[in-house]
């Protein structure tokens, strides 16, 4: 998953990427509200992160604002006001889950799948695909009845297909996924993981819509 | 015993009126009396020179033709035709020996006064006069008016004063009543204005119905106010203020220790670094009690509007069900519809995270913690555990009042609770064990004038 975290405090903001990124995502990381909105305007994300006490404005302001310009991108406020009414007021604006300081980093972990899996209309951890077993929280894959193993680029593009199951992606948007901002994307990378997913996990498993991008078949 | 407040208008009005009132009955009895007077004192002059009058031609006459003559009882019929008959004067002219040697025809069965002494005197509703003659051997006019004229007169002027005078007493109540009320009005309007102000609401008081009198008052009200404003919000500001500059620090704590037990492999280091955690997590729950401590203690409790709790309590439940998912340990039944209290969300808040956090640390058997908010304005949480003595359970209530320490305790918490529940209204009840129930423990929070809304 792609994963944009909007946090002032660069020492909590470290061990946060650290172990969401151990947990095969990419997260981008900003300290102030001007460079997230450049980047949300840029790049699609799963999932944002969002402080609201930052050095250029309230978080949630920010998120009201991004919300009425219709983005759907699920949001979870990550903050030390811990009161109730602060609580209802950033779920009222728009955000999908609300963690409150200190956190443990697996609990927002896995609020971030819930979140994620809650915005792809996914109740349970576990999808069924054809002959697929997919397993959201541990990344793992059985393909009739055996262990399927997927590198972390693999499985960032098989997880952004799945997520919008149904639905043609285009080909920037899943480089996006598995790609950092501003890191080198090689020719073909794409399509050389494309190839290596449809090996592993079935021929037509994934179809090309040619100049429009890619999809899981129905 | 009723301690009855006196009213502001009906003492103004009392103390105004009474005496007014007062002042006008005497003063009619004063006119009055001044009045009797000088128009006796006139009649009788009138009287008197009539008598002087009477007396002179029938002296003349009697120096003239050597007797008084017949014509002297004649000497007021001119009145007969000026006067009504009761309201005609009597003449007599008696003798030097007290014999009536002449009367006028209105004096019909009337009998001279006896004795008959010179001067004025009253007799029988007449005004009589004795006025004897200044010659040697002449005898003296009697001369007698009825008193019905004057007695008429005075009751016409009794009745004008008297009636001019409740007029003006009426006029002057009016008056009176409407100055009275529009003063207190506008007092009564700033009362309202002051009564209206709370812990929301400490704006200066509205200057357009105050007396230049009480203005200083009101310079110092406001300027109380004023303080009391900023201390509140100065105490908010730090509650929230604090709840960011402790709980950051501490989250950058715990995220690096938990990082960097995921990246160490070595026992020894991992267990010292679960025991920083352990540590971290204490002083967490430690600055969420303080803040809430704080909270509680800057008069978190009622809001000036009324609000939705529902919600709230709604978002503590899911949260709890984070917190114990196992459905066989925790059974919640979610509110319905609206619930619309004064209480303020916040406090709500903390109450009920006080008693969830304590049902699940202290449950332990094999029943359920239920929390149940289905009945409207109510949260009933219970928990197994064993039964509490009847030493113990006091003890726990006795712990409501906050020890000198703080502590992660029981007692901190339900004495958070119990402040919190005070200043907002809200009954606090605890129950050990259960009812209905040999074992476990019960709290109640019974929201206070909600107003419902089924869903």
């Amino acid at each position: 998953m792609r994963i944009l975290l909007i946090e002032d405090e660069a020492a909590l903001a470290r061990p946060l990427i650290e172990h969401l990124e151990a947990d095969q995502n990419i997260v981008e990381w900003f300290d102030t509200l001007d460079e997230a909105d450049a980047a949300l305007r840029t790049l699609d994300y799963d999932v944002v992160l969002l402080d609201l006490k930052l050095p250029d404005g309230d978080g949630l302001i920010f998120l009201s604002s991004l919300r009425s310009r219709m983005l759907r991108t699920p949001i979870i406020i990550l903050t030390a006001r811990d009161k109730v009414s602060d609580r209802i007021d950033g779920l009222n604006r728009g955000a999908d889950d609300y963690v409150i300081k200190p956190f443990d980093l697996d609990e927002v972990k896995a609020r971030v799948h819930t979140v994620c899996r809650r915005s792809a209309n996914q109740i349970a951890q576990t999808v069924q695909l054809r002959d697929l077993v997919i397993n959201l929280s541990d990344h793992s894959v059985i393909r009739a009845g055996q262990p399927v193993r997927l590198t972390a680029k693999e499985w960032g593009v098989f997880e952004t297909l799945l997520r919008r199951k149904s639905q043609i992606v285009p080909k920037e948007s899943l480089e996006a996924s598995i790609y950092a901002y501003g890191e080198e994307i090689e020719s073909n990378a794409l399509e050389a993981h494309i190839s290596r997913l449809r090996t592993k996990l079935g021929k037509d498993l994934i179809v090309t819509h040619r100049g429009m991008g890619y999809a899981l078949t129905k | 015993m009723i301690n009855r407040r006196k009213s502001l208008f009906q003492s103004l009005l009392g103390s105004l009126l009474l005496p007014g009132l007062i002042v006008m009955v005497v003063s009619v009895f004063i006119v009055l009396h001044v009045f009797m007077d000088e128009y006796d004192e006139l009649l009788d002059a009138s009287l008197t020179g009539k008598a002087h009058l009477l007396r002179d031609i029938i002296e003349t006459s009697q120096r003239t033709t050597g007797s008084i003559g017949t014509g002297a009882g004649n000497l007021l019929d001119y009145e007969s035709d000026l006067r009504k008959p009761n309201e005609r004067a009597l003449l007599w002219y008696v003798g030097v020996n007290g014999e009536v040697m002449a009367r006028s025809m209105t004096v019909g069965t009337f009998a001279l006064p006896v004795p008959l002494l010179p001067g004025l005197s009253t007799t029988r509703g007449h005004r009589v006069i004795v006025l004897p003659s200044d010659q040697p051997g002449m005898g003296s006019v009697v001369v007698a008016e009825p008193m019905i004229e004057r007695s008429e007169a005075i009751t016409d002027v009794i009745i004008g004063v008297v009636v001019g005078l409740a007029l003006l007493g009426l006029l002057f109540a009016l008056a009176s009543f409407w100055a009275v009320r529009r003063s207190v009005a506008m007092i009564a309007e700033l009362s309202r204005n002051i009564a209206e102000k709370n812990e929301h609401n400490l704006s200066p008081i509205d200057r357009d119905n105050t007396f230049a009198e009480i203005t200083p008052a009101i310079d110092t009200l406001d300027g109380l106010m004023s303080r009391l404003d900023r201390a509140l919000h100065a105490e908010r500001a730090f509650a929230t203020n604090a709840a960011h500059e402790l709980r950051t620090p501490v989250a950058i704590c715990l995220a690096q220790a938990q990082r960097l037990r995921a990246k160490i492999n070595d026992p020894v280091q991992t267990g010292n670094l679960v025991e920083i955690e352990t540590g971290l997590k204490r002083l967490e729950r430690l600055i969420e009690r303080l803040l809430q401590l704080s909270r509680a203690q800057s008069g978190l409790g009622l809001n000036a509007s009324v609000t939705d709790l529902n919600p709230v309590i709604t978002i503590l439940m899911n949260e709890l069900r984070n917190q114990c998912p196992d459905t066989d340990k925790l059974v919640l039944k979610f509110p319905t519809g609206r619930c619309l209290s004064r209480v303020d969300p916040d406090a709500l808040g903390i109450i009920l995270t006080n008693i969830f956090d304590n049902a699940l640390k202290h449950a332990c058997g094999t029943a359920p913690t239920i929390v149940d908010a289905s009945r409207p304005g109510d949260v009933l949480v219970s928990n197994d555990c064993a039964p509490l003595s009847t030493t113990d359970f006091e003890a726990m209530k006795q712990r409501f009042i906050r020890r000198d320490t703080v502590s992660d305790g029981y007692g901190l918490g339900l004495s958070i609770v119990q402040d919190l529940c005070n200043q907002s209204g809200c009954q606090f009840e605890i129950y050990g064990p259960r009812p209905d129930n040999p074992r476990g423990f019960a709290a109640v929070v019974r929201l206070p004038k909600v107003e419902i809304i089924k869903a």
